[in-house]
C-alpha cells in the first residue's frame, strides 16, 4: 500500500512540479 | 521599451488564457482519472493495491512513445524541408517526453520492489534498462542541442539524434527484452483482446485520454514559450541591424 | 564503382596515417592488455572464473575501446581541418564516412587481435572461430554507428561528454545480443549451433544492416551543411 501511495507520490509532484513551473514559464513576459 | 499593455489587442496574453484554461482542463481530466483509478477501478485479486500503478505508470509509457515520436516527425521535418517549426516542436516534445518517461520508470521501479521482491543489484531487468536508455537517448538530443554550433548546425545534428534515437527504440527493446525480463507480458495488447476485466480497461483508457491530453497541453506550452524566445531574438537582432546601418549623427 | 573507389580510399588514408604516426593502435593496444590485467586482479579471476566472466570483460573492454578509436578518428580530422577538404571534393559524403568508419573498423579489428589471444592466454577463454566471427560482426555495426556519433560530437563543444552518452545506449543492441551469441560460442556451439542456438548471429547481422544502412543515411546530414 505504501509503495502505491509512493508511485504516485512521485508521478504527482513531477508532473505537477513540471506543469507549474510551465505555465510560469508561458506567463512571463519577455520585455525588449 | 515597448511593453505591450494588457487589453483586448493583447494576443500574447490571449494565447496564454487559453492554454491556462486548457491546462485546467487537462488537470481536470487527471483528476477524474485519479478517481477512475483509485475507485472505479477493482482491486487486483494477486496484486493487491500495488497494482493501480499500472494505470498511470503504461499511461506515461505511451504518452512518452508518443513525444518520441513527434520528436522523429519534427526531426524528420527540419532534414528534409528545413522546417523551424519541426525543430521547436522536437524540442519541446523532447523536454515532456524526458519527463514523462522519468515518471514511468520510477513508477515501473517503484511497483517491482514490493510485486518481484526486486533488488537492483542482483537482477537487471529488459524494460527499466531499455527505458534508462531511451532517457539517455533524449537527453543525448537535448544537450547536442545545447552544444552544438547554435543555429542550423545545431538543429541539423539534433535532428539526426531524433531520427536514430527513434530508430533505436524499439531496437533496444527487444534486443534486451529477447535477452531477459521479468516484466509482465503484454496485458492490453495480448492476442485474443485485453485480459483485465473491462472495468480496469475503461480505468486504463481514462487514465491514458487524461494523460494524452496532459502531454499535449504541455507541449503547446513549450512550443509556444519557445517560439517567443525565438521571435524575441529575431527582434533584437533586426534591431540591432537598424541601428547599424541608421547614418552617422542622427 | 565510384563509392567504393572513395570509401577505400579514404580508408587507405587513415590506415596509411596511422602507421606512420602510429597514435592510435598502440594506445589501443595498451588499453586492451592493461584493462585484461585489472580484470584479472579486481575479478580474482582463475581458471574457473576467468571462462565464465569472459563475455562481460570482452564486451566491457570492446566498448571502452571503441569509444576511443571513434573519438579519435574525427578528432584528428577536425584539427586539421582536412575532413572540410575532402567534403569540397565531389566524393560525397556518404562514401567519405565509409571510408572513416571502414578505416575504425580496421583498427579496432587489429585491437581484437591482441585482445582475444590476451584473453584466451590470461583468462583461459575459450576463443573459438564462432567467438571470433561474433565479435567481428558486432564491430562493424558498433564503429559504423560509433563513427556517426563521433563526427556529430566532434562539432560540438563537449565532444568527450557527447559520443559515450550518444553511442551506449545505441550501442545496447549490440552488447546483449553479442554477448549472448559469444556466451553461446564459447560454451561449445560452434559454427555447427547456427540453426536454432544460432539465432544470435543471425539477429546481430540484422543489427548490422540496419546500423550500416541508418547511419549510411544520416551521415550526409551530419557531415555535410
Amino acid at each position: 500500500m505504501t509503495y502505491l501511495v509512493l508511485g504516485y507520490a512521485i508521478a504527482v509532484v513531477i508532473l505537477g512540479g513540471f506543469l507549474a513551473g510551465s505555465l510560469i514559464q508561458l506567463h512571463h513576459r519577455h520585455h525588449e | 521599451m515597448a511593453e505591450v499593455p494588457p487589453g483586448p489587442t493583447d494576443p500574447e496574453g490571449a494565447e496564454n488564457r487559453r492554454l491556462t484554461a486548457l491546462a485546467g482542463v487537462a488537470v481536470a481530466a487527471m483528476l477524474v482519472a485519479g478517481w477512475a483509478i483509485f475507485v472505479y477501478a477493482p482491486q487486483d485479486a494477486l496484486q493487491g493495491p500495488v497494482q493501480r500503478i499500472f494505470y498511470l505508470h503504461v499511461a506515461s509509457a505511451v504518452a512518452a512513445f508518443g513525444c518520441f515520436a513527434v520528436v522523429l516527425l519534427g526531426s524528420l521535418a527540419f532534414l528534409w524541408r528545413g522546417s523551424l517549426v519541426g525543430d521547436r516542436l522536437g524540442r519541446a516534445a523532447a523536454h515532456v517526453g524526458l519527463v514523462f518517461t522519468t515518471v514511468t520508470f520510477l513508477m515501473g521501479v517503484v511497483w517491482a520492489k514490493p510485486i518481484w521482491n526486486w533488488d537492483p543489484t542482483r537482477t537487471w531487468d529488459a524494460r527499466l534498462t531499455s527505458t534508462a536508455a531511451l532517457w539517455v537517448i533524449y537527453a543525448g538530443y537535448l544537450l547536442v542541442r545545447r552544444l552544438a554550433p547554435p543555429g542550423r548546425t545545431a538543429m541539423r545534428l539534433a535532428a539526426v539524434v531524433g531520427v536514430i534515437g527513434f530508430v533505436d527504440v524499439p531496437v533496444v527493446y527487444f534486443s534486451v527484452e529477447w535477452w531477459r525480463t521479468l516484466h509482465p507480458g503484454p496485458v492490453l495488447t495480448a492476442p485474443g483482446g485485453p485480459a483485465m476485466p473491462a472495468p480496469m480497461v475503461v480505468a486504463y483508457l481514462v487514465t491514458q485520454a487524461a494523460v494524452g491530453l496532459l502531454c499535449g497541453v504541455l507541449v503547446a506550452i513549450h512550443y509556444r514559450v519557445q517560439a517567443r524566445r525565438d521571435a524575441a531574438l529575431a527582434r533584437a537582432v533586426a534591431a540591432q541591424l537598424e541601428l547599424a546601418s541608421a547614418p552617422e549623427g542622427r | 564503382m565510384r563509392f567504393a573507389g572513395v570509401m577505400l580510399a579514404v580508408a587507405a588514408k587513415d590506415l596509411r596515417c596511422e602507421l606512420r604516426g602510429k597514435e592510435l593502435l598502440p594506445a589501443l593496444t595498451q588499453f586492451v592488455v592493461l584493462s585484461l590485467v585489472i580484470a584479472g586482479f579486481a575479478f580474482d579471476l582463475d581458471a574457473s572464473s576467468g571462462p565464465r566472466l569472459s563475455p562481460g570483460i570482452l564486451w566491457l573492454v570492446l566498448v571502452f575501446a571503441g569509444l576511443l578509436a571513434f573519438g579519435r578518428t574525427f578528432a584528428a580530422e577536425r584539427d586539421v581541418g582536412s575532413l572540410e577538404a575532402m567534403l569540397l571534393t565531389p566524393a560525397g559524403a556518404p562514401a567519405i564516412f565509409a571510408g572513416k568508419a571502414l578505416g575504425a573498423t580496421v583498427l579496432l579489428v587489429a585491437c581484437e587481435a591482441v585482445l582475444l589471444p590476451a584473453m584466451a592466454v590470461f583468462l583461459a577463454s575459450p576463443i573459438s572461430p564462432a567467438v571470433v566471427a561474433t565479435v567481428l560482426l558486432a564491430t562493424v555495426g558498433m564503429a559504423w554507428l560509433g563513427c556517426l556519433f563521433a563526427a556529430l560530437a566532434a562539432q560540438t563543444r563537449a565532444r568527450e561528454l557527447l559520443l559515450p552518452v550518444l553511442a551506449l545506449p545505441l550501442w545496447i543492441p549490440f552488447v546483449v545480443v553479442g554477448s549472448r551469441a559469444v556466451q553461446v560460442a564459447m560454451s561449445g556451439g560452434g559454427f555447427g549451433a547456427w540453426a536454432p542456438a544460432g539465432q544470435p548471429y543471425a539477429v546481430l547481422l540484422d543489427f548490422d544492416i540496419l546500423f550500416l544502412v541508418v547511419s549510411s543515411l544520416a551521415a550526409r546530414f551530419v557531415l555535410d551543411d
